[in-house]
């Protein structure tokens, strides 16, 4: 386990630090005398310094020192780690690991759900958009029986309820396409490079999205939906997208306002809180509701 | 950098005995010369070794050699790594790590992925009184809005559950069980109470019969049978809604899916998200259910 231990080391260090905002070294120390892993002794500087640099290198996560304060400790680009970014992945996945590690014994008590690896496709796709190179893929998709082969610039892989996608351009109409890793049939890179676009912006191009769905031609809109009795506390608590504000508040019920495309996969999840939340604005978004629940019913008459 | 370098040669090994199902030492050797890790150099059986007692301490993986076939390598314990385990989790996620931390730079905004919140110390608490069967005191608010509640809580495991932790427990002195989320818990008490925990409980099985998490509401476990139309028959077949599914009537309009499980709320809720698409066979007092929700919803849009 002693191999394990330099990493738990890093983890520690990382997350008093990120906690604390800023810090100085002697306060890390007396903090790290409390821990198990201490056994009492303090952190020298040149050993913390070498921590620094491996934190740096395998996190991607600067710690600086500022002068002007003290000579306290912070991080440099903390907002990474508030992002759904590879170095919070990493840095939460391995807090996880390490709580969990300790306590294998208890196997039968903590249950978890993994994360697909996929194996070989992640890193041959990880590589292309690495080299920029083009992809060739077989598909099949879900609802259909026929596999069809495309060939796509591969701009970025996203991890979405613990599915992998791949956000590509079809080299042969120029659209945007997100595809699921497990419906991909065989994947070879190719020896041809592509331009990026410089123009593309990942975050944004998500941002406007209530789930992974964003190519069936849905545009932006403003919707305003009002959801009742404790529906309104729990979108209070969680909301349902990043653009949710509460822009109106009675004792029965509380208006939401929400700047997305309402692709099919929101209108299933409005459908889904039956009676619960309505659907204000726009018309058509209420419409294809109401219609989804008509159909539903249909179906038992 | 020398400490991760040899983790990776961990995780390595074990995905490489683990896909080949069965594999020779010299199998291993000629995979790792092709590696940049291995840099054309053979595997020598002592680092082999060496490799195998650590992934044993790390991973709780047993590497086993088959003596009647050829000396070959398997892992003895392979069937944790398909289920909901720590150990798959670690290989899964270690594995992810992997891949992507090698070109962290140079791939920033091109991967974009869910965190886990680690919630601090209270997971590390919760798990030493699993462990010392300590009940705990819980200061629980449901919502931010609503008023908190206390507990006195046997805790029996812990769930990750849609990048979420929770506790599943008995309320002390009852045979209930309460799921408690722990981004709701506002302050956590060890007791030095002990409490005798039942034996012939199983998380696993608990949990097998459930749709999410969703659990304590008194909904018995039933038989369930779903008739699905459409591309939907396509798509449960290729992604089961619960893993007890089986597909027992198939015609040219639709598929007819059974299920062993406590059909809950959240499941009731699934079912009318399909609008259309799934019906509900059986049994009767769910697909009652289902149609007025769907009623329900229509009337909110009719005054």
């Amino acid at each position: 386990m002693k191999l394990y231990r330099i990493f738990k080391e890093y983890i520690w260090l990382l997350n008093t630090i990120y906690k604390a905002k800023r810090i100085t070294l002697r306060e890390i120390n007396e903090k790290w005398q409390k821990t198990e892993m201490s056994g009492g002794m303090s952190i020298p500087r040149t050993t913390f310094n070498r921590h620094r640099d491996d934190i740096l290198d395998i996190f991607g996560v600067y710690i600086e020192c500022d002068p002007k304060d003290g000579f306290r400790y912070y991080i440099g680009n903390a907002h990474v780690l508030e992002e759904d970014s590879i170095q919070n992945w990493m840095l939460s996945t391995l807090t996880v690991n390490n709580t969990i590690s300790e306590y294998r014994s208890l196997h039968d008590c903590i249950v978890l759900e993994s994360i697909p690896t996929e194996g070989e496709v992640l890193s041959v796709i990880v590589e292309a958009l690495k080299e920029s190179q083009v992809l060739q893929i077989t598909y099949k998709k879900y609802s259909s029986s026929d596999e069809k082969t495309y060939t796509v610039n591969p701009y970025c892989v996203k991890l979405f309820h613990r599915r992998w996608y791949l956000l590509c351009k079809r080299i042969e109409d120029g659209e945007f396409r997100t595809l699921s890793f497990d419906r991909m049939q065989e994947v070879t890179p190719t020896n041809t490079h592509f331009e990026k676009d410089e123009d593309f912006n990942t975050e944004l191009y998500f941002r406007n999205c209530f789930g992974i769905v964003n190519n069936d031609g849905t545009p932006t809109e403003r919707i305003l939906v009002r959801a009742y009795e404790t529906e309104r506390l729990s979108m209070r608590d969680l909301p349902i997208h990043s653009s949710q504000k509460e822009i109106f508040t009675s004792n029965e019920y509380s208006d939401f306002e929400l700047t997305l495309r309402p692709t099919l996969d929101f209108a299933g999840y409005l459908v889904s809180r039956a009676g619960l939340v309505k659907v204000l604005e726009p018309q058509s978004l209420q419409d294809k509701v109401r219609e989804l629940h008509q159909n539903g019913l249909n179906r038992y008459e | 950098m020398n400490s991760p370098l040899v983790f990776k040669e961990y995780i390595w090994l074990v995905n490489t005995i683990y896909q080949a199902k069965k594999i020779s030492l010299r199998e291993i050797s000629n995979k790792w010369k092709e590696t940049e890790m291995g840099g054309g150099l053979p595997l020598s059986r002592s680092t082999f070794n060496r490799h195998k007692i650590a992934i044993e301490e790390i991973f709780g993986l047993y590497i086993e050699c088959d003596l009647e076939d050829k000396f070959k390598y398997y892992i003895g314990n392979a069937h944790v790594l398909q289920e909901d385990t720590i150990q798959n989790w670690m290989l899964s996620t270690l594995t992810v790590n992997n891949t992507i931390s090698e070109n962290l730079s140079s791939l920033r905004d091109r991967i974009i992925l869910e965190a886990i919140p680690s919630e601090g110390d209270n997971l590390c608490k919760v798990i030493g009184c699993i462990k010392n069967d300590y009940k705990i005191n819980i200061e629980y608010q449901k919502y931010s809005t609503s008023e908190p509640k206390n507990y006195l809580i046997e805790p029996y495991c812990i769930k990750l559950f849609r990048r979420r932790w929770y506790l599943l427990g008995k309320k002390s002195g009852t045979n209930e069980f309460r799921t408690l989320s722990f981004d709701r818990m506002i302050k956590i008490e060890i007791t030095k109470d002990k409490f005798r925990m039942d034996k012939s409980f199983n998380a696993e099985q608990y949990y097998k019969d459930c749709f999410g998490i969703v659990s304590g509401d008194g909904t018995e476990v039933q038989t369930v049978k779903l008739r699905a139309f459409g591309t939907e028959r396509l798509s449960m077949r290729d992604l089961p809604i619960h893993f007890s599914q089986k597909e027992i009537f198939t015609s040219d309009e639709y598929s007819d899916f059974e299920f062993t499980l406590r059909p809950t709320l959240d499941f009731s809720g699934y079912i009318v998200s399909r609008s259309s698409l799934v019906k509900v066979l059986e049994p009767q007092w769910l697909s009652n259910k289902i149609r007025k929700m769907h009623e329900d919803a229509i009337r909110l849009y009719q005054d």
